[in-house]
């Protein structure tokens, strides 16, 4: 996807869907979202890399549900009224992704994004490709394929 | 590159290996009809390499187009009877279309493969007749008219090629060449066939399979309320399904010939290598098998095949000096048995030595020698499927590639197919397999552990044993490993809550239940927290994320939408670090401990007559069962006859018979249950069957207790009861039993009979029904204590009727102390089994057994009890005849 590559961010114009981790505002292409659910509760998997949170049954296809904050080394936190299931089509194969709340969608130009910093309010930035700076707040883009492929290396060597 | 149109030229590739496919074996059909040539069939391989030369041409593939130009010219020669094929010539024709073939397969790099050789020797053989000096050969090819793919091939010597030494197919090659076949004979008779991507069929398997999931979910939802309508829909929606799937499955279902054909010429290429003739009959092409099964079974038969040739049949020599036809037959079948595919690879060679597989086994530390020595030959010869063993005394390179029959085992075990051998010295070597249909939908167990519940695919299962509290001596530790008492072995115990990390604390056991798995190398019982059905699953795969999970396969979604995820049983048991050959059950039936007695495995048929209520029969008792029509059966003379295969069997009902329900009366059709009573044949109606299972029960020999009853177990919260067939014939046909007291009355004493047997319910049960016969028995509670009994001398006994499975001294090493000892060395002895395996057999003839019966089954053990005892009774007295004296028969006769 070339919207994630390091040199051009985003080609021209695209939408991302912002969602919060904690008081983190996290953007992903709206590409890569294949749907929004409220499938929240997961069957454990045992012997499963501890960000696993288990699995759901998406009409009928097995879909592996991760929890991003374990990726991102945030504290743990419960689950609220507001908490979503993000379904991701990752290389070609959908994977569940458990966030605090659903933001709005947000159509960005090339100029809008600044580079990531090394680190934002304590969450590790290897997954960062770009911030983009509101009046309010910071809107971080998200290297979500990336972000699911390290994991998988991760499982691997587990 | 000259070519644009990729979609064209992977047409080309699948259309040309297609051509090729037939081709080798056309060719090789050709070959086998020498001089007499078949020009049909010329002509079908020369159409075959003609339209892949001018596809070859029109993409601008110029090797390929050059080779197959040379090639065309050859069998122009050969259609227009210019030529006369010979083995050599067919050997570089072969070549020459391997050579094809992979360049087809690899069209980028296609104009640099070399074809300069190949070229050179085909437009040899087109203008001068023999390719180089080998001219020779031509004189070895018998003139067999019939050109058939699958009549024996008459194998010429070690081609005297000078340069172009003969190149054994590598197997890689052969195995991608076949995984791309398609189907074979298509050239020769235009098929209804359609070519179908895999992704679309895959698609509609998935779509089936959502089909399936809802028709679960409808059934559950109908079976909480009970709506009538409902019910019908459901019942229709569930038809539907299944013939769907099957549709479906059909669609994906080829024949197995495509991978058998390609043995053909393995079978030729090797047999010149090795110098061994070697005729291949391959029967059952046409079976049908999963898409998927026939990709992956090509490699591990090859594996077999070539075993067959190189280390099973012997070179021409050695087979005239042992007084064999010069060429070796090997023999390939397949055919459908009991919902799953059998092939069979039989070898008329010199056999599996299992002496030196033992004294290998032992060298190699796979055994001990304590092992080796009380190991059955045929155990013997499955060693060869243990890791390490390469059976050939030096490894050549035709079957010593470090690849081993353990990895052709693992490889059809992860198939979820099973293999095994037989083998006899100097009459040859016998390879089964066994392979599901399909790998799509696999019937699993549901189980429960810590409220998770998972899937164990069928497969696995060898049976079910339930523990509960007050059993808790049943389980043991032994080197750390929890272990379980089962019939007199030891069998490691798993407990999934541990393996899975489901619960921290220490296992509290409660009941439970074990689940005897087997794979592969494992065998060990999964201790579960509880049971549920038995349902058709259909496998989903997990996500990358989950591939560390190495002890899941998949995952299923059960009726109520919830997910299941199936549990690999060889993976659990690698991450138990169950050291299994160590534990194999000779290991463990060295540590000698008291057994649980009174409990014993045994197969049986379970039904329900009124839906309420369950029985059981012995299957070994079960002649056949047939489904018939409610309105088959007539009453004559106030007797219920079934009319069926233009004879009447009488038919029984339970109901009439026991204290029982009546069955159903709206039922269309029913089962009958068919026994043999001597000689007669018997029916019992069995309005639902419910299952055939392996249980190990406790038999209560009281509550239920009446004539026709010997007992009753619980399974599954279940009350069944254990149905005595032949009492409750005997009440309707006394006549038939009539013989036995005759058989009493004119015996001129009754024979003694020395009985061993653990449990108690069956010592009563078989200690009575003898002394009904007129038998007197003196009972022994294992083989030790029979053994005691025999020593001590207080009794002459003319007979010995023994179970196998007993504690201290089981029954083979009793029948061997018997065999053994000076004085009762030529003692009949019989031995009960609960359902007699021919493996069984085998031991026990070899410890002395003279016949084996079924322990439920009175009367074949009651006729077998009469016939050994009067023929030895008649043996002592001629004896006594001929010694002139009567003291020995009337000792006999206490």
């Amino acid at each position: 996807m070339t919207n994630n590559e390091k040199k051009s961010i985003i080609d021209g114009e695209q939408q991302f869907v912002t969602f919060y981790l904690g008081d983190v505002l996290l953007a992903i292409p709206i590409g890569c979202v294949q749907e929004i659910n409220r499938q929240l509760e997961c069957t454990p998997v045992p012997q499963a890399p501890p960000y696993v949170c288990g699995c759901v049954n998406l009409r009928g296809e097995v879909v592996t549900v991760v929890n991003p904050r374990q990726i991102l080394k945030l504290e743990p936190a419960d689950e609220t009224r507001e908490s979503r299931n993000l379904i991701i089509n990752s290389q070609g194969e959908a994977v569940g992704l458990i966030v605090d709340k659903v933001s709005d969608i947000l159509t960005l130009k090339a100029d809008d994004v600044s580079p990531p910093p090394a680190n934002l309010k304590g969450v590790e930035g290897r997954f960062f490709v770009g911030v983009h700076q509101r009046e309010e707040d910071v809107v971080v883009l998200l290297n979500i394929d990336e972000m699911l492929n390290d994991t998988n290396e991760y499982a691997s060597l587990a | 590159m000259m070519y644009e149109d990729n979609e064209l030229v992977a047409e080309f590739v699948i259309e040309s290996n297609e051509h090729l496919a037939n081709v080798e074996s056309q060719l090789l059909a050709i070959e086998a009809g020498g001089a007499s040539v078949d020009v049909d069939l010329v002509n079908t391989v020369f159409r075959a390499i003609h339209s892949i030369k001018g596809a070859a041409g029109f993409l601008g593939l110029r090797n390929i187009n050059d080779l197959s130009h040379s090639l065309e010219n050859v069998l122009n020669k050969l259609r227009n009877l210019e030529l006369v094929p010979n083995s050599a010539m067919t050997d570089v024709m072969l070549r020459a279309s391997d050579q094809l073939r992979s360049m087809i397969n690899d069209i980028d790099n296609s104009n640099n493969m070399p074809i300069a050789d190949f070229v050179e020797q085909l437009d040899q053989i087109a203008v001068g007749g023999a390719p180089t000096a080998a001219a020779t050969v031509t004189e070895t090819v018998a003139t067999t008219a019939a050109v058939d793919e699958a009549a024996p091939i008459e194998i010429a010597p070690p081609t005297p090629v000078a340069e172009t030494p003969p190149v054994v197919a590598e197997p890689a090659p052969i195995a991608k060449a076949a995984s791309e076949e398609h189907r074979p004979e298509v050239s020769a008779n235009v098929e209804a066939n359609i070519r179908v991507p895999v992704s679309v069929l895959d698609r509609l398997m998935n779509l089936t399979g959502e089909l399936v999931l809802c028709r679960n979910q409808v059934i559950q939802a109908i079976s909480c309320r009970n709506d009538s309508g409902l019910e019908a829909v459901a019942s229709g929606l569930d038809q539907v399904t299944s013939e769907l799937q099957d549709a479906v499955m059909q669609t994906r279902m080829q024949p197995i010939g495509s991978v058998f054909n390609r043995f053909i010429r393995v079978v030729r290429d090797l047999g010149a290598k090795l110098g061994k003739e070697c005729n291949l009959q391959i029967d059952g092409k046409e079976v049908e098998v999963d898409k998927s099964i026939i990709e992956a079974i090509g490699d591990p038969m090859t594996h077999l095949i070539r075993n067959s040739m190189d280390h099973g049949l012997e070179t021409p020599q050695k087979r005239v000096a042992a007084d064999k036809s010069p060429s070796g037959q090997i023999n390939l079948r397949a055919y459908h048995q009991a919902g799953k595919v059998r092939i069979e690879i039989e070898d008329d060679g010199q056999g599996i030595n299992p002496a030196i597989l033992k004294e290998k086994a032992v060298s190699k530390g796979v055994i001990t020698q304590d092992q080796a020595d009380q190991m059955s030959d045929r155990d013997a010869v499955r060693l060869i499927f243990h890791a390490g063993f390469s059976t050939a005394e030096k490894l050549t390179d035709v079957s010593g590639r470090g690849v081993g029959m353990d990895v052709v085992r693992s490889n059809i075990e992860k198939l979820g197919g099973t293999v095994d051998v037989e083998s006899t010295i100097g009459r040859g070597t016998n390879i089964l397999i066994t392979l599901p249909l399909t790998l799509a939908i696999i019937p699993s167990l549901i189980v429960e552990s810590c409220g998770n519940r998972f899937a164990i695919p069928q497969a696995n299962i060898s049976e079910l044993v339930r523990i509960r509290s007050d059993d808790e001596h049943r389980l043991t530790r032994v080197k750390g490993v929890e272990m379980l008492r089962l019939r007199g072995s030891l069998l490691p115990i798993v407990r999934m809550k541990q393996i899975l990390n489901l619960a921290n604390e220490e296992a509290v056991t409660t009941s439970s239940s074990i689940i005897v798995v087997e794979t592969g190398r494992a065998r060990y019982g999964l201790a579960v927290d509880g049971l549920h059905d038995s349902e058709e699953i259909v496998v989903k795969p997990l996500g990358r994320h989950l591939r560390s999970c190495k002890c899941l396969s998949g995952a299923t979604i059960l009726g109520d939408g919830h997910i299941a995820l199936i549990l690999d049983v060889s993976g659990i048991g690698a991450e138990a670090k169950l050291d299994l050959t160590d534990q194999s059950d000779l290991e463990a039936k060295r540590i000698q401990e008291d057994l649980h007695a009174g409990e014993e495995s045994q197969t049986l048929l379970m039904f329900t007559n009124h839906p309420q209520e369950h029985f059981a029969i012995p299957m070994g008792v079960v002649l056949r069962v047939e489904r018939i029509r409610a309105d088959q059966i007539d009453t004559v003379g106030g007797l219920e006859v079934l009319q069926y295969r233009g004879a009447s069997l009488p038919v029984m009902r339970l109901e009439d018979n026991i204290n029982a329900q009546p069955a159903p009366t709206d039922l269309k059709s029913v089962f009958v249950v068919i026994f043999d009573i001597n000689g007669y044949e018997v029916g019992l109606i069995a309005p639902q069957l419910k299952d055939i299972q392996n249980v190990s029960m406790h038999i209560d020999a009281t509550t239920f207790r009446e004539t026709g009853v010997c007992g009753s177990f619980v399974l599954e919260d279940q009350a069944i009861r254990l149905l005595d067939v032949f009492k409750i014939v005997e009440k309707h046909r006394p006549e038939w039993f009539e013989h036995h007291k005759v058989a009493a009355e004119t015996r001129s004493h009754d024979p003694l009979v020395l009985l061993a047997e653990d449990s108690d319910f069956f010592r009563r049960q078989v200690k009575s029904s003898l002394e009904d016969a007129g038998f007197q028995v003196v009972d022994a509670e294992d083989g030790q204590a029979a053994w005691d009994t025999l020593q001590r001398g207080e009794f002459a006994f003319d007979l010995i009727v023994t179970d196998i499975e007993m504690p201290r001294m089981n029954g083979f090493e009793f029948s061997r102390k018997v065999r053994n000892s000076e004085k009762w060395k030529d003692m009949p002895i019989i031995a009960l089994t609960s359902l007699a395996s021919d493996e069984h057999r085998r031991e026990g003839e070899a410890a002395g057994i003279n016949d084996y019966q079924i322990k439920m089954d009175r009367e074949r053990l009651l006729s077998s009890v009469s016939r050994l005892t009067q023929t030895d009774v008649e043996t002592l007295r001629r004896q006594a005849m001929r010694e002139g004296t009567t003291r020995e028969l009337s000792t006999a006769g206490v």
